[in-house]
């Protein structure tokens, strides 16, 4: 647990040291922050629009988890650190755990930032704290999954570019899956649903925290640290 | 350096000419399984994307995978011993071990994923708890008295199904004996089985009995089931004859109400007293209703009315503007005496008109007001209740409620208008509100006094005269309805009431409220400053002052 922790925090870190992480931020803030403002500014406006923000926040990072895990395992494969790393005593799991905390330290930050957004405008009207939480809930919950999802990516090739883009046609796989789910027959069509990103998170935005959702983003999350583990403990075995 | 190990696959060298001959003979063969594998994995992934986009198995695609399938069996049938061989190499081992684990672990989460979704509680944040089934429903489906079957002909991609699919699931995870089947509505047999006739139509049955409804909304569910497990079907005359609302419609039809009430599984029937030779209300009427009526009914009818009330019965009664009927001969005698002229409330209107006052209902308790927020009653008269003030009681004890109930008043602001052709201008010696504008009158004998410390009095239900009045029939009309839902639950609930059927009390729709933002100018650019240029800069400055000292 330690070497996992220290691992993470040495992560956290090196992801300040390094100006990706800036331009990632920098992105997430931006985009989310302008289409906030926007739709502030709509006629008719009310506090109940956030729910739309939200959902634009969870595509963001979708678009972003890929970029902000991509050098987490490729860039030690790349430099041929990852070896060194295997001969401390340290175990994958541990390994794999503390670059995956990181990332979502990173994402848990960002997350707490845009919580700016909603005290602002309750400054304007009533805002339903009730729906906010259960969004940010989802949205921390797509983000564990998006992280892992990352996280694989960069485990499978020692390129960074690679395992931005692996990471992203996954992520990508998994965000079609609701359209998909429309144009197959019905009982296909509930499994693609559960597997879908959107459905999975359209709950959140609601107001409502479904276990079922929240067990599908964890596992996902899990399933995924796990292959990352099983590709590091393969180059150990090779 | 010349490279000594021996070659491995296809570059490997055979010095037997009898084996160099014999490969030569397998060699087109062994192209050919290519060419197979390729084919059957083809055949496969065309039977699939035709079943995913004919959305039904047929034969086609069946017959095609079963193709593919044979063609990825003979090619491992070919190379099963190749396939051996690979096997038993120790990295292929390795590979299949861990391939092994995956599918393992990946089975766990997708046991796990099932149980959850098939047993998934929720916790709805919204502020109407608009995603949670309304408390009548869940006391219904609690007690439950037969198992239900829910066929819901609900498609996929849209989002009214969506929904509807989502309220269906709600239903059966509220109670086992609501069981759902997912139903294809291109399926013909299926749709014909049913005699389905639009998608987005849900089938409720129970036993032999069935109801479809169209319309898939938690009140139209909660009614159908009520209906296909409840007997005996309460039957609800309409008075006509006399110029009263139609419940076919037209102008200022109440059909929706007729349509809300056939939906609860009331009978719906028009009574023409003035048609009998010998005017009576039939022994079946639950309830009477007379909506609206414009001129007089004959002395018979009203002795005939008179006799049912005598008799236990229940009554609603929606007055229409002067100079009709006020019925005073029915009401006064029982506490609630019709006023000559409309409530004009500038204070509280609907839309601005004070001919129209919107009131939210006094927290009487009353049944008749159950889920109503705010009622809109148009060109209204004013009704007199008598012993609108509960006399004393003991203390600590509720109130005992007279025969005669105010439902609903107007506001202190409002005043009497005798003649609605004078506008809405205050006459000078108008009698000034508050008016009663709703009362309901219930002749049942009240409970006795609870003793301290003692438990409540378990006193029979016995039957006794009711009455719901309405001092605005235009309240009730189809176009007001559709606009001001809660008018048509008030004639539900005070029907519902009146015929003592508890459980058939309207459920209120769920919507969400909307909070408009309001925000000054100053506030507006002070929100965009921290949001798109305060914040972004904190993160460029930071990167900046990293990378500068970074740098030196």
């Amino acid at each position: 647990m330690r070497a996992t922790l220290t691992i993470a925090l040495k992560e956290f870190r090196g992801y300040f040291i390094a100006p990706m992480a800036y331009v990632v931020v920098l992105f997430f803030l931006g985009v989310s922050g302008l289409i906030f403002v926007l739709t502030m500014a709509m006629p008719q406006a009310a506090t109940n629009h956030y729910r739309g923000v939200m959902q634009s926040m969870v595509f963001i990072t979708l678009m972003m988890a890929p970029v902000l895990t991509m050098s987490l395992l490729a860039l030690e494969r790349g430099r041929g650190t990852l070896e060194l790393l295997m001969t401390r005593p340290v175990s994958d799991w541990s390994i794999v755990l503390g670059k995956y905390l990181a990332a979502v330290m990173i994402y848990t930050g960002l997350l707490i930032v845009t919580l700016l957004y909603p005290l602002l405008m309750s400054v304007g009207g009533e805002v339903e704290w009730g729906t906010i939480l259960s969004g940010y809930v989802g949205m921390f919950c797509a983000g564990l999954a998006f992280m892992g999802i990352g996280l694989f990516g960069s485990a499978i090739t020692a390129d960074q570019i690679a395992a931005a883009l692996s990471a992203f046609f996954i992520l990508l796989f998994f965000w079609i899956m609701g359209f998909v789910a429309q144009s197959v027959p019905s009982g296909l069509g509930d499994v693609l649903n559960h597997l879908s990103f959107i459905e999975g998170y359209l709950e959140f935005a609601k107001g409502v925290i479904d276990l079922k959702n929240v067990v599908y983003f964890l596992s996902l999350a899990g399933f995924f640290v796990f292959l990352a583990e099983r590709v590091v403990e393969s180059r150990r075995s090779v | 350096m010349s490279d000594n190990r021996p070659k491995k696959g296809p570059e490997r060298e055979i010095s037997d000419p009898r084996l160099r001959k014999q490969e030569l003979e397998v060699a087109p063969l062994l192209r050919t399984t290519q060419i197979v594998i390729w084919l059957g994995l083809g055949l496969l992934l065309l039977a699939l994307a035709w079943w995913g986009i004919g959305r039904r198995l047929t034969w086609a695609p069946v017959i095609i995978g079963g193709l593919g399938v044979l063609g990825v069996a003979f090619w491992l049938a070919l190379n099963l011993p190749a396939l051996r061989r690979a096997a038993g190499t120790r990295s292929a081992k390795m590979v299949l071990n861990s391939v092994g684990f995956i599918i393992f672990v990946a089975g766990i989460l997708v046991c796990i994923n099932v149980i959850v979704a098939r047993h998934h509680p929720k916790l709805d944040l919204t502020k109407g708890r608009i995603y949670t089934l309304a408390s009548q429903t869940r006391d219904f489906l609690k007690g439950l008295p037969a198992d239900v079957e829910l066929v819901a002909f609900l498609p996929q991609g849209d989002v009214y199904s969506a929904n509807a699919r989502e309220l269906v699931k709600l239903y059966s995870a509220a109670s086992p004996r609501v069981r759902v089947t997912w139903a294809d509505y291109t399926n013909v047999t299926l749709a014909k089985k049913y005699d389905v006739k639009y998608p987005g139509t849900v089938v409720v049955q129970a036993g032999d009995k069935q109801e479809k409804i169209t319309e898939v909304t938690e009140q139209h569910l909660t009614s159908a089931i009520m209906s296909v497990t409840t007997e005996e079907k309460l039957a609800v005359y309409f008075l006509t004859n006399h110029g009263e609302a139609s419940i076919s419609g037209g102008d200022n039809g109440i059909s929706q109400i007729k349509n809300d009430l056939a939906n609860q599984q009331y009978e719906v029937k028009e009574l023409e007293l003035a048609k009998m030779q010998e005017p009576a209300v039939p022994e079946d009427c639950s309830v009477l209703a007379i909506i609206g009526a414009q001129i007089h009914p004959a002395p018979q009818e009203m002795a005939a009315i008179e006799k049912y009330l005598e008799n236990h019965g229940k009554l609603l009664i929606a007055l229409a503007a002067p100079p009709a009927p006020d019925f005073a001969s029915l009401l006064s005698s029982r506490g609630v005496t019709p006023l000559a002229g409309i409530v004009i409330d500038p204070q509280s209107s609907f839309m601005g008109d004070a001919t129209a006052p919107m009131v939210a209902p006094e927290a009487s308790g009353s049944p008749v007001l159950e889920g109503v927020d705010q009622l809109v009653l148009p060109i209204c008269r004013a009704l007199e209740v008598a012993g609108g003030t509960p006399p004393p009681t003991m203390p600590g004890q509720p109130p005992p409620q007279g025969p005669a109930t105010a439902l609903v008043s107007s506001s202190a602001a409002s005043w009497l208008q005798p003649n609605l052709s004078a506008g809405t201008k205050e006459p000078e010696n108008a009698q000034k509100g508050p008016f009663a504008m709703a009362a309901s009158i219930d002749e049942s004998p009240p409970p006795p006094p609870q003793m301290p410390g003692q438990p409540p009095a378990q006193v029979p239900e016995t039957d006794a005269t009711r009455i719901v009045v309405l001092g605005s029939s235009t309240a009730l009309n189809d176009n007001l309805v559709r606009l001001f839902r809660f008018n048509a639950n008030v004639a539900l609930n005070s029907i519902a009431w009146l015929s003592r059927n508890t459980r058939m009390v309207s459920i209120p729709p769920k919507t969400e409220e909307m909070h408009q933002l309001l925000l000054t100018n100053t506030q507006k650019n002070f929100i965009i400053f921290v949001v798109m240029f305060f914040i972004p800069l904190a993160v460029i400055i930071a990167g900046t002052l990293v990378w500068w000292t970074r740098r030196r």
